[in-house]
């Protein structure tokens, strides 16, 4: 009898869970959709991260590796908000978004300013290096155009924090830091946070990385006037290699280099800002 | 000061001014080596303010200072010796960012404490001089005679320093000048005295031995290069005009601009770097081939269509561009340096390394300052190239908007066209900035050069870029066509692309490095056609042409540009911002804040007992007016004559110097006359007003008689040049003061105070009222601030005869 009691009790309490997880889950999805923050309606939850890209083909391409990048919850609706202030840069591709939703970007500052990991600002990381603004990092990544098979080499590892939103797109991330702290530090980041697929290497990154060559994507984040002939000989064809220009904390614009599928390079000034006269007046025009 | 005999005394006074100068050019070598050059007012101002409030200080505790003088005159120049070291100490720990600033204000909080870590000295040996010359009226002059002579030698003996130690070294001279201050004020007789005297000298020398070498910003490249490992120092020295480092490793790769489609080594190299960010590299070819490299870079092209080319080099640094002529077999090479270190170190250590290249036959190197030799040189070279000598991320920072650079304007490229062959052609590299501005401001410059010249600049001047560096070329003889197509092919051999030549399309302008338009070309045609003004008002930076006037090639940033970038790039447009301009302003709202915190606000419980007196408003402004006039004028001096001087630093010895010895004087002979104060007073601004004007007219010219002078030789004229004018300012203040002596003595506090304040706030005030509108419109104000206050006491209405 007990027995029986007990068991209708739990096929009572059963239906009535079962109710509550029909009823639960529309009305999640209404709470979700009103308490999401006003702007565009996307998706940025990494988990539905595309991974297909938004432009060309990469020829060196790796075979398509199995890898899911680590996921956070810690500061994750600061992330988003850092992804909407992203977004209203004019930065709309979504796989970048969610990329930066996905990188919890407050493992890789220093504690103490770690309060303002998420600020639209870039921040300083010692040893005269910075982790770039928000926005530059999405974009210098939305110009790599990645797949998943790309081969990405890095120079200027730094706090590992743009390698880290690499692998949001491609396992196959190498990176390059001269500086023995900075390496040493980002590499045990990476390993504490589940980046293992990121290989990294202290060094000049003056001379590339030539047994990993060629790369599809380079991203330079240490540019000094010069591009070194090495990184441009170690691009695939068909590759993209982005770097600012300015130094640290005035990064005013990227520079894309581009070497199409003969080998033949050729750049372009990314400018963060549009040119026009104050006046609202195009006065070259006369 | 009865308890002392004037000697001693006045022996003090003397070390205790001369290291108080001194101080002050330490702490702005220092301060120009952990950061930028940006804080050379900010030492000024400091210094006015420590003064200012020393003089507040005075003013309440004026009985008790009173009651023992020599003790507080003692005590005061201890604590002067012993403060200099753990205030440097503190500064050094404080986490400034300057580079971080334009992104987080809260850095604000850091330039307070350094400056107020910079002001306890300054304050303390404003205490002890303002102590002594409480002593009886009739020892004044003497002891305002030490107190001259003490900051002049301070001055003369800073410079001098500089050559034989580095800045560490300066500040421990500086506080043992202090403590032999107060040694000679110590009552030796008496054992407590003798015990804290031990123990003061002893904290000195404990301080001086922890105390840390210069400090380096992180963003520096020096501060850099260790941190790549397996780098080693090759050289090291100091001077007046900067510490110079060399070094060497395996990490180091430096060639700045280079084509992207040079793929060949470059020649193993060792860094130069001035100052810890101004780098050259010294490159040690195995032969002559090896420069091939320079060759892509856009600075090359000028060789391209000259044979064989007598050429001059304004900058030989680390003697690459010497390289570039030597590849292209130049007749003839002359280098100018203006850092005798440099070519020292060319010479010396670094001779097997490539310094060789200073030393080769056909080439002279000239230790000499550009625009002297061009006043002078009377030579004429088939090409002269001035290449870029400022580092890469610190022009993009706008690290050097507060910088006169007397280089880029109308005047001196006059000067080098006038040394240029009848075919000659002068090219000018600068790196390429986006948007543009630098760059164009070079072409609006070179275009206004040669429409003073009276010549068409449409057919004289060209313009290529690569990604990193823009070359202005400006031709003698308008370009043959020939030498159009000699330049698109050395563009087209290189992936650079053609902004500017005479009958250029637009389809021709933007086909390597692309930009989004050919903006090159469309600014290069507003710049040379009818709408230039319009162009130039409607840019969002300001691209105008420099000139001697306004000599501020790196100050482009516009205000009203701000809100565009802010519409566009929200929370990035800081990036836009420019540093060293941004810290002037911060300087100058923070020399008000100060300035009424340690000044003004002291005296304010006494300001019931001015209620009686009618003529406050008067005398205040008086005061105040004079003291604004007189650091508009010095400052102005500092600023005008890096150009004549050839630097800031001998421009700032000098200057303070020769204004601190002279208005001395002037203040001596103000009571030789016999005339009333009052009167006095207001023929003395109205003296200083008229030679304001004077010097406005005609001091270029004088000075431009012995531009071409050595060194000591400017020096001297230069301090002569100020000498008139500041005897005459040296009346004024004293002549008021004696005048409110007899007229409102409770206003006297008062009166310092004013003037302290209108003093410190105009010291930050001259820089950007140069930027903002020139050295024309400084002096005017300057003069206009003397004239309405002999006006104001002209015009009073009480007792002429007092």
């Amino acid at each position: 009898m007990g027995r029986v009691s007990s068991q209708r009790e739990w096929w009572g309490g059963r239906s009535m869970a079962f109710w509550l997880v029909v009823l639960a889950i529309p009305t999640a999805a209404v709470l979700h959709v009103m308490a999401r923050p006003r702007g565009p309606v996307v998706n940025l939850s990494p988990r539905a991260t595309s991974r297909s890209s938004t432009t060309t083909a990469a020829p060196a391409s790796q075979p398509r590796k199995k890898w899911s990048p680590p996921r956070f919850k810690a500061g994750f609706n600061d992330r988003n908000k850092m992804a909407r202030v992203i977004m209203n840069y004019g930065v709309k591709d979504l796989s970048v978004l969610r990329a930066m939703v996905g990188v919890p970007r407050h493992f890789f500052v220093p504690r103490a300013i770690a309060s303002r990991a998420h600020y639209d600002t870039p921040l300083p990381i010692g040893f005269g290096q910075t982790i770039s603004q928000p926005y530059m990092v999405a974009e210098m990544t939305r110009q790599l155009a990645l797949k998943p098979t790309s081969r990405v080499l890095e120079i200027g590892t730094g706090s590992g924090y743009q390698a880290a939103v690499l692998t949001e797109f491609t396992p196959h991330v190498y990176s390059i830091e001269i500086v023995k702290p900075l390496a040493q530090a980002a590499k045990a980041r990476f390993k504490n946070l589940g980046y293992h697929v990121i290989k990294t290497k202290r060094g000049d990154g003056y001379y590339g990385w030539p047994s990993e060559a060629p790369f599809d994507a380079i991203i330079v984040t240490c540019a000094a006037g010069q591009i070194p002939p090495p990184l441009v000989k170690q691009l695939a064809n068909g590759g993209r290699m982005v770097i600012p220009v300015g130094g640290a904390f005035s990064r005013q614009s990227l520079m894309l280099v581009v070497k199409d599928k003969n080998g033949k390079v050729r750049s372009r000034s990314l400018m963060g800002v549009r040119f026009v006269p104050l006046r609202r007046k195009d006065v070259s025009a006369k | 000061m009865s308890q002392l005999p004037p000697v001693r005394t006045r022996l003090a006074l003397l070390a205790v001014s001369a290291a108080t100068i001194g101080l002050e050019l330490a702490l702005m070598r220092d301060l120009s080596l952990r950061y930028w050059s940006h804080f050379a007012y900010m030492v000024i101002s400091v210094a006015l303010l420590g003064f200012g409030a020393s003089g507040t200080f005075i003013a309440l505790f004026r009985r008790r200072i009173l009651k023992r003088p020599g003790a507080w005159f003692c005590a005061a120049t201890m604590a002067f010796s012993a403060s200099i070291f753990p205030c440097r100490l503190a500064a050094a720990r404080v986490p400034l960012d300057v580079r971080y600033l334009a992104w987080d204000l809260a850095q604000i909080g850091n330039i307070v404490a350094i400056e107020l870590l910079m002001f306890v000295p300054l304050f303390l040996a404003g205490v002890a001089v303002g102590v002594a010359l409480l002593d009886a009226p009739r020892r004044i002059s003497g002891h305002y005679a030490a107190n001259l002579v003490g900051s002049g030698l301070g001055a003369v003996m800073s410079v001098a320093l500089m050559y034989v130690m580095p800045v560490s070294g300066q500040f421990l001279v500086m506080s043992a000048a202090g403590c032999f201050a107060f040694a000679v004020l110590l009552p030796w007789r008496r054992a407590g005295a003798v015990v804290l005297g031990v123990l003061v000298g002893g904290a000195v020398a404990v301080f001086a031995y922890i105390s840390p070498p210069e400090t380096i910003s992180q963003y520096k490249m020096l501060a850099q290069i260790p941190n790549w490992g397996e780098t080693e120092v090759v050289h090291q020295s100091f001077g007046p005009l900067g510490r110079i480092d060399v070094l060497g490793g395996r990490a180091i790769h430096y060639a700045p601009g280079l084509s992207l489609q040079f793929m060949r080594e470059i020649p193993p190299h060792v860094l130069l770097i001035v100052d810890g960010d101004q780098t050259s590299a010294v490159y040690d070819p195995a032969g002559i081939e090896d420069w091939e490299f320079k060759d892509y870079t856009t600075a090359a092209a000028a060789y391209h269509l000259r044979k064989r080319p007598e050429v001059c080099i304004i900058g030989a640094g680390g003697g690459a561009d010497i390289g570039l002529a030597v590849f292209h077999g130049s007749k003839r090479i002359v280098a100018l340096e203006i850092n005798d270190q440099v070519i020292d170190a060319m010479g010396g250590p670094l001779k097997l390394r490539g310094g060789g290249i200073y030393t080769r036959g056909g080439v002279t190197v000239l230790n000499h300052e550009a625009r002297g030799y061009f006043v002078s040189a009377g030579e004429s070279f088939d090409v002269i190239q001035l290449p870029m000598i400022d580092a890469f991320g610190a022009s993009g920072a706008g690290l050097y908007a507060t910088r006169e650079s007397y280089l880029y304007t109308v005047e001196s490229m006059a000067a080098m066209y006038d040394n240029l062959a009848a075919d000659g052609v002068l090219a000018i590299t600068r790196w390429a900035r986006t948007p543009p501005r630098d760059e164009l401001r070079i072409f609006d410059t070179a275009a206004e050069m040669l429409r003073a010249e009276g010549l068409d600049p449409g057919g004289r001047l060209a313009m290529i870029r690569s990604w990193a560096t823009v070359t202005v070329m400006v031709f003698r003889q308008a370009i043959t066509p020939d030498e159009a197509d000699a330049i698109g092919e050395f563009c087209a051999g290189r992936s650079f692309d053609l902004c500017y030549l005479p009958g250029l399309s637009k389809s021709r302008a933007n086909r390597h490095h692309l930009l989004d338009e050919p903006y090159y070309f469309q600014a290069a045609a507003a710049l040379l056609g009818p709408h230039r003004d319009e162009f130039l008002d409607d840019y969002i930076f300001a691209v105008d042409a420099t000139t001697d006037d306004r000599p501020y090639f790196f100050h482009s940033f516009r205000w009203r540009a701000m809100e565009e970038f802010r519409r566009q790039l929200g929370g990035a447009s800081p990036a836009f911002l420019e540093i060293g301009y941004l810290m002037i302003v911060a300087a100058l709202a923070q020399a008000i804040v100060l300035g009424v915190l340690l000044v003004v606000l002291p005296l304010a419980p006494g300001i019931g007992a001015l209620r009686g007196y009618k003529h406050r408003a008067v005398s205040l402004g008086f005061f105040s007016l004079v003291g604004a006039g007189f650091m508009l004028l010095e400052m102005g001096f500092f600023q005008k004559l890096i150009l004549y001087l050839a630097h800031p630093i001998y421009s700032a010895a000098v200057v303070i110097a020769a204004f601190l010895i002279f208005s001395g004087a002037g203040s001596w002979i103000s009571r030789l006359w016999p005339l009333a104060p009052r009167r006095l007073a207001a023929a003395g601004a109205a003296a200083v007003a008229a030679l304001g004007l004077l010097y406005m007219a005609a001091m270029d010219g004088w000075l431009g008689l012995t531009q071409s002078q050595a060194p000591p030789v400017r020096f001297i004229v230069a301090a002569l040049t100020i000498a008139p004018l500041a005897v005459a300012m040296g009346h004024v203040f004293p002549s008021g003061l004696r005048h409110l002596g007899r007229s409102g003595p409770k206003l006297i506090p008062w009166a310092w105070a004013a003037n302290g304040f209108a003093s410190v706030v105009a010291t930050v005030a001259a820089p950007l009222i140069a930027m903002s509108f020139g050295f024309t419109v400084l002096t005017v104000a300057a003069v206009a601030c003397y004239l309405f206050a002999g006006l104001l006491f002209q015009c009073r209405r009480d007792d002429p005869t007092a």
